[in-house]
């Protein structure tokens, strides 16, 4: 017999999962309809907290970099510089730490049924990103707003920056989440390093100072972290000057191209039967 | 036409811990399966072949029953199946789309209604969003939840729950469902109306239904064929009425009493045979009063008066209980030749499973026999409970009666 599907010891072939995995467009919307719904419900705020935390966190880290530290800000205004570096972090942190999690929060689920397992990582990202455009939006407005207190800002080709820079973040908090989620079903340690490892890792990227604040070798490690490059680069498209050196440019392709493919592999061979080992 | 077909497929499990976690111990068993490569050993005692060699091709429209022992891999199987985890030997192939309802109401989320849960549930189990819309005034009249459509399912009786998950599924437009003992919550009634919902699924549509069950008596009511699992292998698969009684057979006994070689005692009186047997249904289910009838032999020409006793071991080898007529002091006098002496307990308070018992017969010190595990005790079905709820899984292992005043 010859069957619409089989499958044998080696799981589904990749093939397989793509073409199903275009034909559960549906299952995906749910899932972060889902993860907004139940995130905001019997919250006092609800939504707006989405909004909160890159404000507060901009306002803690403005006034003790920015304003005390005097780190400055690439000739960028301060409030701008930190809510566009904490927003894209922000987006990232939530990529790496939910897919790194993504198979202990989904056990139950992948336990009982079956449907092309990728979606799960994917519909994280996809409701990251939803949060991140809502920022997205604050942000906007305090650009309007700074423009209309007189601080030139250009509205140029730019802009195309913005979005770019944020594919490369989506694309690199999706492979570097896929390699931690994979080898977590292995060794649990990860899952803890994870949270410590993210709150190192923002003190190591220009999130909260321009790289040009630091004196040489450490400017050059931060320079070099595609984070880094991610965040410049956004920020370019809110009008900062162009900071980014070729050699971080080449680091971050190279990045850019490793991790989501090290990450689909791992998380493919793990898919399959991970259920077995949990 | 074949919907489904298994080519050999076998799964094993690593017993013990898996995946130590310890880098050490990683080192260490990369080393070790470079030996055992080079020796050629690839089955070690330290695997476990949960599913072993097994094939079988299903015809569309078929409703297979699933049966075993705990343990004998028919969740495993249900799981290669549904594609949830893979053989580790083996190919499966398959027409169509395959739903599986290993669980009632995978992925809901409490904190979401009926309503936006039908839709997530749905589109978990592989639900288009057109055919949920058109379904679902179907779905909600089946799942009998009415107007609790708009309550999160957090407040939701667990009876509701069922109903409504089950209800979605039974509206899936899969080509093969597969059930796992989804049927084991859920009141009687609404055990009977998924049955023949899933009858009706197969004989109107065409569907395929894959089932297991504890409850021999469902399998009988739904399936047309069965398949018997025994330790991972699959050693019957024919007509349902024929697999069951095969199981039935095997689990009754676990030796012939004649084939016994360590029965202690004289044997001037002696067991020859045993019946375990319900009011109208033949299978033992808890709740339900359950009789014994024991056939014993005796040569002694005199009538003698005896203590039967009969006790009740957990499988995991603790004394339940014992039951013995001079407990109640009851005189049990036997005439020579054939004596047929029934027991009865009173609603039947031990859950599903299989329990071994030991009997002994003895009269004023003399022991004329004393068997351990003489029979098994095997409960198929649990109703102990009036609305048909049965105990949690691990949740101890007696029912008590009880009220509240």
């Amino acid at each position: 017999m010859k069957g619409d599907w089989e499958f044998d010891e080696k799981g589904n072939s990749i093939k397989l999962s793509f073409k199903e995995l275009f034909g559960r467009s549906n299952l995906l919307w749910m899932l972060i309809k889902r993860d907004f719904i139940s995130y905001y419900k019997q919250t006092v705020l609800g939504p707006l907290w989405i909004l909160l935390q890159p404000l507060f966190s901009s306002l803690v880290f403005g006034l003790v970099f920015g304003k005390f530290g005097k780190f400055g800000s690439n000739g960028m205004p301060i409030s701008q510089f930190y809510l566009s570096g904490f927003i894209l972090w922000g987006f990232f942190a939530e990529c790496i730490t939910k897919t790194s999690s993504l198979f202990r929060d989904n056990m139950n689920l992948f336990g009982k049924v079956y449907f092309p397992r990728i979606i799960i990582p994917i519909g994280i990202i996809g409701s990251a990103l939803i949060r991140l455009f809502l920022q997205l939006f604050l942000l906007i407005i305090i650009t309007i707003w700074l423009s209309l207190k007189g601080i030139e800002f250009e509205w140029g080709l730019q802009l195309l920056f913005i979005p770019l820079s944020i594919f490369m973040m989506a694309i690199l908090g999706l492979g570097i989440g896929l390699i931690v989620a994979s080898a977590t079903t292995r060794y649990r340690d990860l899952a803890l390093i994870i949270n410590f490892g993210l709150q190192l890792l923002l003190f190591s990227t220009t999130v909260i100072y321009p790289a040009s604040s630091l004196p040489y070798p450490y400017s050059f490690i931060v320079e070099l972290n595609p984070i880094s490059v991610c965040i410049d680069l956004f920020r370019i498209g809110f009008g900062a000057p162009n900071v980014i050196k070729l050699s971080s440019v080449l680091i971050s392709v190279s990045f850019l191209i490793v991790t989501p493919i090290l990450g689909y592999t791992l998380f493919h061979k793990v898919e399959k039967n991970f259920i077995d080992t949990i | 036409m074949k919907v489904l077909v298994a080519e050999n497929i076998s799964k094993i499990y690593r017993k013990g811990s898996i995946g130590s976690g310890s880098l050490a111990k990683e080192l260490e068993s990369g080393i070790k399966s470079l030996f055992n490569k080079k020796s050629g050993e690839t089955v070690d005692k330290n695997f476990n072949k949960s599913l072993d060699q097994i094939s079988f091709e299903i015809e569309e429209g078929d409703r297979v029953g699933i049966i075993g022992k705990n343990g004998a891999g028919k969740s495993t199987l249900l799981k290669i199946i549904s594609r949830i985890t893979t053989p580790t030997q083996g190919k499966i192939k398959g027409h169509g789309r395959v739903a599986s309802l290993l669980e009632v109401g995978t992925g809901f989320h409490p904190e979401l209604t009926g309503l936006e849960n039908i839709f997530l549930n749905g589109s978990i189990i592989g639900m288009k969003n057109a055919e949920i819309k058109a379904n679902l005034d179907s779905i909600i009249s089946f799942s009998g939840v009415g107007s609790y459509i708009n309550t999160p399912v957090k407040r939701y009786s667990s009876g509701m729950y069922v109903r409504l998950a089950f209800s979605i599924a039974a509206h899936l437009q899969s080509e093969i469902l597969i059930v796992d003992e989804v049927l084991a919550v859920g009141d009687l009634e609404f055990q009977k109306m998924c049955l023949d919902k899933m009858k009706e699924l197969s004989l109107s549509e065409g569907k395929t239904i894959l089932f297991v069950s504890h409850n021999l008596n469902s399998v009988s009511t739904l399936c047309n064929n069965s398949m018997l699992l025994e330790s991972g292998k699959l050693m019957q698969f024919g007509k349902t009425e024929e697999v069951i009684n095969t199981y039935i057979q095997k689990n009754n006994v676990s030796k012939p009493l004649n084939e016994r070689t360590d029965i202690r005692g004289n044997q001037k009186i002696r067991l020859t045979q045993f019946r375990w047997f319900t009011q109208n249904e033949q299978m033992v289910v808890s709740g339900k009063d359950t009789f014994l009838e024991l056939t014993l032999f005796s040569s002694l020409t005199q009538n003698t008066s005896v203590e039967i006793s009969i006790a009740i071991d957990h499988q995991e080898g603790f004394r339940i209980s014992i039951i013995n007529n001079t407990l109640i002091i009851e005189n049990c006098i036997l005439k020579e030749g054939e004596n047929k002496i029934t027991f009865k307990i009173s609603t039947l308070p031990l859950p599903i499973g299989i329990y071994p018992c030991t009997f002994y017969l003895s009269s004023s010190g003399e022991i004329f026999e004393w068997i351990k595990d003489a029979f098994n005790l095997e409960v198929f079905g649990e109703s102990y409970y009036p609305n048909g709820n049965s105990l949690p899984k691990k949740q101890g292992f007696i029912y008590l009666p009880f009220t509240i005043n």
